[in-house]
């Protein structure tokens, strides 16, 4: 049994909680490939090295938990990894508040939110195309807002910030050893 | 001063509203992370009231405190220990992370994002497997100046703000650092280091280290440092038998480390002290703990300690803040 380990921090109406969820199951939209996500390439890591000139789609994920949903940004790069973002927001027992989602980017791509849950499971319900990851450490901020969330009494806001490795600064550390305490023998302990 | 003291302990962040008589941690359900998280560092910064940065070991939070919860701060030390957090000073928004691994993460937008710093530091450590940075200061003298010490490797040092650092270890006889202290007076500048053998004197901004004994102390463990005040002389100094230790003192100093006398404690520490908690709203209202959850309290600029009932397990660091509303500096 594969799964992947979430560990959310849902903002709701009486705050922000932070459980550990399991996720053995994740269907992709239709309008990508309709097809299951292996678990395995799961990851929450905010910081992942991606190929030069990656796809990166980016959307909201509907995670069965508590019963209910909880929604949580997505981005999915080309290759199978997919990030699953830990700041999420739990919708209640239905979903409609999710149905009026809009998405816009600063990369002049407007994309329209409709949800269309295939599974009570998780499930990624809809996917923007074909947003490139930028080159040389461009920003690229993806705000998404809830105008109409009656249940959720709050507008999502989400920046996505994909940085070029090379941000970090040149000349990482080089592999180096210690011998811990010098020059003398030691009769502590650390 | 009525003021907020906060204990970073093994079971989570606790915070005290009564000048430190009683602890409690957030509420589980809406406080913003695990109440069990270990949590290693705590920082309140002197112009932004309220908003405290915490290192666990799942992630790093943001005090938010008109929702009385913490916010997760998404950043490559998810899975990493975040040992110490500074904001500089001057611009609160320029963040730097100290980890285990001995790494150093810096944020120039408040957390938006980050980079690993280039610290260099030894990777491997036969004597406690894993590296870890002990202390990050802002030099008080030169903004783009930043100090980090590091668990076993010593003491590093960057003149470009986090861009290239220097490892700064000639003369210590022990190369196992933990804090700083500085000093800059009309015959120059003394930097004071801690180190697990006994106190280090720099006069020449670290580019050679003298081996200062304290015949005061029985003990040469010496871990946690700080100056009473902005550049007053006054220095504070915790020194312990052994990490983690059975017993501990206080050393103080009128003369930037010149001479110390040890300071009267209340009760007898049960184990060494591990660092102290001060905010420049009020430089004589100063917390002491003990890694084994002992907590002092000094209104007199450390010159004498009331010890605290309350215990709290393991505590690794404290601070403490102006409640809202309060004078800040």
């Amino acid at each position: 049994m594969s799964f992947f380990l979430y560990k959310p921090h849902v903002y709701g109406p009486e705050g922000v909680t932070t459980p550990d969820v399991i996720i053995d199951t994740v269907l992709k939209p239709k309008a990508l490939d309709d097809q299951l996500v292996p678990v395995d390439q799961l990851t929450s890591q905010t910081y992942l090295q991606a190929r030069e000139g990656s796809v990166v789609n980016a959307g909201f994920a509907q995670v069965a938990a508590g019963g209910g949903v909880i929604l949580c940004p997505v981005m999915a790069i080309s290759g199978g990894q997919t990030i699953f973002f830990r700041t999420a927001w739990r919708v209640e027992h239905h979903l409609k508040d999710a149905m009026k989602l809009s998405f816009g980017g600063e990369d002049g791509y407007i994309h329209a939110f409709s949800a269309s849950p295939k599974t009570r499971c998780s499930a990624i319900v809809t996917l923007p195309r074909e947003t490139k990851a930028p080159k040389d450490g461009g920003a690229l901020r993806l705000e998404m807002s809830c105008s109409d969330a009656p249940v959720l009494k709050a507008v999502l806001n989400v920046s996505i910030l994909p940085q070029a490795n090379r941000e970090d600064f040149d000349g990482g550390p080089a592999p180096r050893y210690s011998v811990g305490p010098t020059r003398k023998p030691v009769k502590h302990y650390i | 001063m009525k003021h907020i003291a906060y204990a970073a302990t093994m079971q989570g962040l606790w915070l005290s509203h009564d000048d430190g008589d009683s602890w409690a941690r957030l509420l589980t359900p809406t406080g913003g992370f695990y109440n069990e998280a270990r949590c290693w560092c705590v920082e309140a910064h002197p112009k932004r009231p309220g908003e405290v940065l915490v290192g666990t070991d799942q992630g790093l939070y943001k005090m938010n405190p008109a929702e009385g919860r913490f916010e997760y701060i998404p950043s490559p030390m998810d899975s990493l220990h975040i040992l110490q957090v500074a904001r500089d000073p001057k611009d609160p928004d320029f963040i730097v992370c100290g980890t285990r691994p001995a790494e150093l993460f810096i944020s120039e937008d408040g957390g938006e994002s980050w980079v690993r710093a280039p610290l260099d530091a030894a990777t491997e450590c036969w004597f406690i497997n894993t590296t870890r940075v002990t202390s990050i200061q802002f030099d008080p003298r030169d903004a783009d100046v930043i100090w980090a010490t590091v668990e076993i490797d010593g003491v590093f040092k960057s003149e470009d703000r986090g861009k290239t650092w220097t490892l700064m270890i000639h003369g210590l006889a022990d190369n196992d650092a933990h804090d700083l202290v500085f000093y800059d007076g009309p015959s120059g500048r003394s930097i004071l280091a801690s180190t697990e053998d006994s106190m280090h004197r720099s006069r020449d901004n670290a580019l050679t280290w003298l081996q200062e004994p304290t015949d005061v102390a029985p003990f040469v463990y010496f871990r946690s440092l700080m100056q009473v005040g902005q550049n007053t002389g006054v220095v504070l100094a915790s020194v312990g038998d052994k990490p983690s230790g059975e017993t501990g003192m206080v050393l103080r100093s009128t003369d930037v480390g010149k001479s110390w006398s040890a300071v009267d404690l209340p009760y007898p520490p049960n184990s060494t002290i591990w660092g102290f908690g001060a905010h420049p709203a009020d430089p004589n209202l100063i917390y002491f703990c003990t890694i084994f959850g002992q907590i002092y309290q000094s209104k007199d600029g450390g010159q004498s300690w009331a010890k605290k009932t309350r215990e709290l397990g393991e505590i690794r660091m404290m601070t403490w803040e102006p409640k809202l509303g309060e004078p800040s500096p």
